[in-house]
């Protein structure tokens, strides 16, 4: 009688504090609308991953580890240079995916091809430029010049660690070809709407918000209990019945 | 007393950027000017000469009377003190509260006789000051309407009530809502509820009109525009006010911009203030970038990072629950900052999307067997916003009860200056 007047008591406690501790995070979160681009390669499927990034395909005519993908669909590099503009404004950036993370790296890279080309009046001066910064070394997650240490895993073989190099040279110099065509005009000009951002740093905190992933398993999990303990205008009923 | 009531009563709505002051009754203010003023700083400093140069001390004498009567406002002093080196700028209100009562003092002197030009003691007037303003702050506004300008009566109204009542109709009068007054200094967003200000909900921003021109600066200087640095802040103050919109979606924007720069880059002429040499500057992406920082304070400041409409989410959350389905009903615009094409869409848009997914999670919690009602979010928005203060003022002041909650003279002299901490709110139009 007593032990199960105790695990009554404690399910219902369970609940309460899960819908309170629910509401408290949900709250916090509904007040902060997240404005940052995220990729929308989300889907995970069938691509092989590298330092916990997935190698995602590209566009690309450039020898490399990366798959293959379609001419007309849009592939991570084109993301990156479209969120660019926008991106890098913004100081705190959520990772929802991991694909994320390889959009950062990109808006991180072409933040320093940029500033390459700043004192460049011609295209061909900007792409000898260019051509200077991939010749430099790449390196990778472990490293002392990777920018962003802790948001890769490091690389668990190094096997691993030189397929993520060649993956990482082969997207630099994509990103960089597309980037030339943006950042200069059809004439050689430079394009200033691309060059003014030259000037900006890139200050992104990174943020791994698994408080969503624990809340929406706290939201769901709270629904799986019985409907019942949910309400606490019962309770008293409840209580004093078993009482 | 009778002559004073039945002449229009002066209304002056004194800002931390603008000045708008005019007549009740009237539509719109008969002057906008900045809250400036400009003094003659050339005898503060001199030395005390020994009494034997005693004709050269009455020189002085007279010279420092004379540049204590000689000082200029508004849009006057601000011309004055680039041109003539004698003259230093005083801004006697910061964030909303009166910092400088001299220089205030001065500032009233000049918008009564100068720019008004009436008698103070045939009129009553009706001043504004900010929500969160100091009770001493009022008393000494009182003394010195009442001491220096001898005043028929007075009223002091608080700016976001006025704001209110500038959405008022002949079949609605909504006491209740919530303001968000976005000036050139200061953002507040203030709940109202039946002509009563909420105080312990008030939450202010430090992100207002001053912050959008040093952005709007910021990216024409990144870009290398050629404009003469010494006129920098002030060509971006006009391209704000002239090119400035609100987008739904900065990336799909910068697109559009690429696509068909024809349609959004825009020419921006003037000429040079030393040379007078014309010159032409382009504007493109702070068009959309400069209002963007109330969505997203985090682009132009890193201290700050809460958006304009969580904060208004939060300040109606923490109002007493009663109110707030009234309170998001009607969310009123005042300010100059609030002027940029479909500010008030993507305000109402944003909240809208705050309130609905507290209410889908709200729903969640229950499991589906109680359905939260939808709230209705409304931001209200109309072509007087630049202005609202003012015009609620004007609206007020024009009506016969104004005269009978004001403070007169008679009682200033009998009972001094601490009547004037409180001033009834009065219902102005039922």
């Amino acid at each position: 009688m007593v032990i199960s007047v105790m695990l009554f008591y404690t399910r219902y406690f369970a609940c309460f504090f899960l819908t309170v501790a629910c509401d408290s995070v949900l709250k916090d979160l509904s007040a902060y609308i997240e404005m940052v681009y995220h990729s929308s390669f989300v889907d995970e499927e069938g691509i092989s991953k590298a330092c916990g990034c997935p190698l995602l395909p590209l566009k690309s005519h450039i020898k490399g580890p990366a798959p293959v993908s379609e001419q007309d669909s849009t592939d991570i590099v084109d993301e990156a240079i479209t969120f660019f503009r926008a991106n890098v404004f913004f100081r705190n950036f959520d990772i929802k995916s991991s694909a994320d993370k390889l959009l950062i790296y990109l808006t991180f890279y072409i933040n320093i091809a940029l500033k390459r080309l700043e004192g460049c009046r011609t295209l061909a001066e900007g792409t000898k430029a260019i051509i200077n910064l991939g010749l430099e070394d790449v390196p990778v997650p472990g490293e002392s010049g990777f920018p962003f240490p802790g948001l890769f895993a490091l690389p668990q073989s190094p096997k691993e660690a030189v397929l993520f190099r060649n993956y990482l040279k082969q997207i630099r110099e994509e990103t960089s070809g597309r980037l030339l065509s943006v950042a200069y005009r059809p004439n050689g000009t430079p394009n200033k709407w691309w060059l003014a951002f030259a000037k900006r740093n890139l200050q992104l905190l990174l943020r791994m918000l698994l408080q969503v992933l624990i809340s929406y398993a706290l939201v769901h999990y709270g629904t799986l209990l019985p409907s019942g303990l949910g309400s606490e205008i019962s309770l008293p009923v409840r209580f004093q019945w078993i009482v | 007393m009778d002559a004073a009531t039945s002449r229009p009563a002066v209304v002056i709505d004194n800002g931390t950027g603008y000045t708008k002051m005019g007549f009740a009754g009237n539509v719109e203010p008969c002057f906008i000017v900045p809250t400036v003023v400009a003094v003659n700083d050339s005898f503060v400093n001199q030395p005390r000469v020994s009494s034997s140069k005693s004709s050269n001390w009455l020189a002085q004498y007279n010279a420092g009377v004379m540049a204590d009567l000689d000082f200029y406002i508004g849009e006057e002093a601000l011309s004055r003190s680039k041109s003539n080196s004698n003259y230093n700028l005083r801004y006697p209100i910061k964030h909303g509260q009166v910092d400088d009562w001299d220089a205030m003092e001065k500032f009233w002197q000049q918008c009564i006789f100068n720019y008004l030009r009436c008698d103070p003691e045939d009129h009553y007037f009706c001043l504004t000051e900010s929500p969160l303003s100091a009770p001493e702050s009022r008393e000494y506004t009182g003394e010195i309407m009442f001491e220096t300008f001898n005043v028929a009566g007075l009223y002091m109204a608080v700016q976001p009530v006025l704001a209110l009542a500038a959405g008022y109709t002949t079949s609605k009068c909504e006491m209740t809502g919530v303001v968000v007054d976005v000036g050139d200094g200061a953002t507040h967003v203030v709940p109202v509820a039946e002509g009563y200000v909420i105080g312990g909900s008030i939450k202010s921003i430090p992100i207002a009109g001053k912050d959008v021109t040093h952005f709007v600066q910021q990216l024409m200087q990144e870009r290398g525009e050629h404009v003469p640095p010494e006129d920098s802040f002030e060509v971006a103050r006009k391209v704000k006010e002239t090119y400035c919109y609100t987008c739904s979606d900065i990336v799909k924007e910068f697109n559009k911009h690429d696509k068909e720069p024809a349609k959004y880059i825009k020419q921006w002429r003037g000429t040079k203030p030393r040379t007078g040499a014309p010159y032409s500057c382009d504007i493109g992406y702070e068009r959309f970038l400069g209002p963007e920082v109330f969505f997203n304070p985090e682009i132009y400041k890193s201290d700050f990072t809460t958006p304009l409409p969580a904060v208004i989410d939060k300040c109606i959350q923490s109002a007493p629950i009663d109110t707030r389905r009234a309170l998001y009903k009607n969310i009123v615009l005042s300010g100059g900052s609030t002027m940029f094409k479909d500010f008030h869409r993507r305000l109402q848009r944003e909240i809208k999307k705050i309130v609905d997914a507290r209410i889908l999670a709200y729903d969640a919690q229950l499991g589906g067997e109680i359905k939260a009602q939808p709230v209705e979010v409304n931001v209200v928005s109309h072509p007087i916003q630049n202005y609202a203060v003012w015009f609620g003022g004007s609206v007020l002041a024009s009506t016969p009860e104004f005269f009978t909650a004001c403070h007169t003279k008679a009682e200033y002299e009998e009972y001094g200056a601490s009547i004037c901490r409180s001033n009834p709110v009065f219902k102005g139009m039922y």
